[in-house]
């Protein structure tokens, strides 16, 4: 299925992709998420886990659960974030919290690596047992909210004040002299 | 990899370049050479290290993860605000 990309995202591109790879062989990483179909997440999982698993990679992909009264409550913070403030009663933390912890026991949370992908199971946050951080990704926030964790001879830049940082007359010391050529 | 026309000769070379070349060249050397190619860290900071021996400064520029942004032009502004702030 690696190839296929070849065509969507470039030889080299995919190349990367599998170097990258080559070395995250040894770590064991989780996706979680709330939903196995339906919905942005459960949609790319479906085939970014056979993709990761086919690059080598140990990648396990576990979906919580919860009754309801849990998913309303989670409802209720989904709407608090999108359209402001909302009053949430202190027995929601309680419920979500619960939840948390039973799907903690029951997922486990051994890998190295794990990908938190919805707000609903976030809290899993604090039942980690292995690496340095958590990554917390979700379908309304892409960006990631918590880790998993001289001159030449006189040439200063024209719109800088001459600085001794930039000097490299004779008398300037090696730590500013001129550097070999570097290409960008 | 396409090898540009840009070349520093010198420490303001180096960082007016930083600021002109394409953002290709920005995530080559800060992202693909210190990730896929085994350099130990980006190639700027092992410039300032080797070349100027601004050890300080190549950590510093070394401690911006290039994860923590969405886009090449937001990588090369954190890039641009470590060297100004240390350089300028």
């Amino acid at each position: 299925m690696i190839e296929r990309c070849i065509q969507f995202m470039g030889e080299d591109e995919v190349d990367a992709v599998v170097k990258l790879a080559e070395r995250l062989q040894d770590l064991s990483i989780l996706h979680v998420n709330s939903t196995a179909a339906g919905g942005g997440v459960a949609e790319i999982l479906n085939r970014l886990v056979p993709l990761m698993r086919e690059l080598g990679l140990r990648v396990d992909w576990r979906v919580i659960r919860g009754d309801q009264e849990f998913f309303a409550v989670t409802k209720t913070f989904h709407n608090a974030l999108q359209v402001g403030a909302v009053e949430v009663p202190r027995r929601f933390y309680e419920i979500y919290h619960r939840w948390q912890e039973i799907n903690a026991n029951e997922l486990g949370l051994d890998h190295e690596v794990v990908f938190i992908h919805d707000p609903q199971a976030a809290g899993l946050v604090k039942y980690r047992k292995k690496g340095l951080g958590y990554g917390v990704a979700t379908s309304t926030s892409p960006r990631r909210i918590q880790r998993c964790g001289a001159s030449s001879g006189g040439a200063c830049r024209s719109a800088t004040p001459p600085s001794s940082t930039y000097r490299s007359s004779p008398e300037a010391t090696s730590k500013y002299r001129s550097c070999s050529s570097r290409r960008l | 990899m396409v090898e540009t026309k840009y070349v520093a000769q010198t420490l303001a070379e180096f960082l007016d370049l930083v600021d002109a070349v394409p953002g290709e060249s920005i995530l080559y050397h800060f992202v693909a050479r210190w990730v896929l190619c085994g350099a130990g860290r980006n190639d700027f900071s092992t410039w300032l290290d080797k070349d100027f021996g601004l050890a300080d400064v190549a950590d510093e520029l070394s401690s911006v993860d290039p994860l923590a942004f969405n886009g090449e032009e937001a990588l090369r502004e954190a890039v641009l605000r470590v060297l100004k702030k240390r350089l300028l």
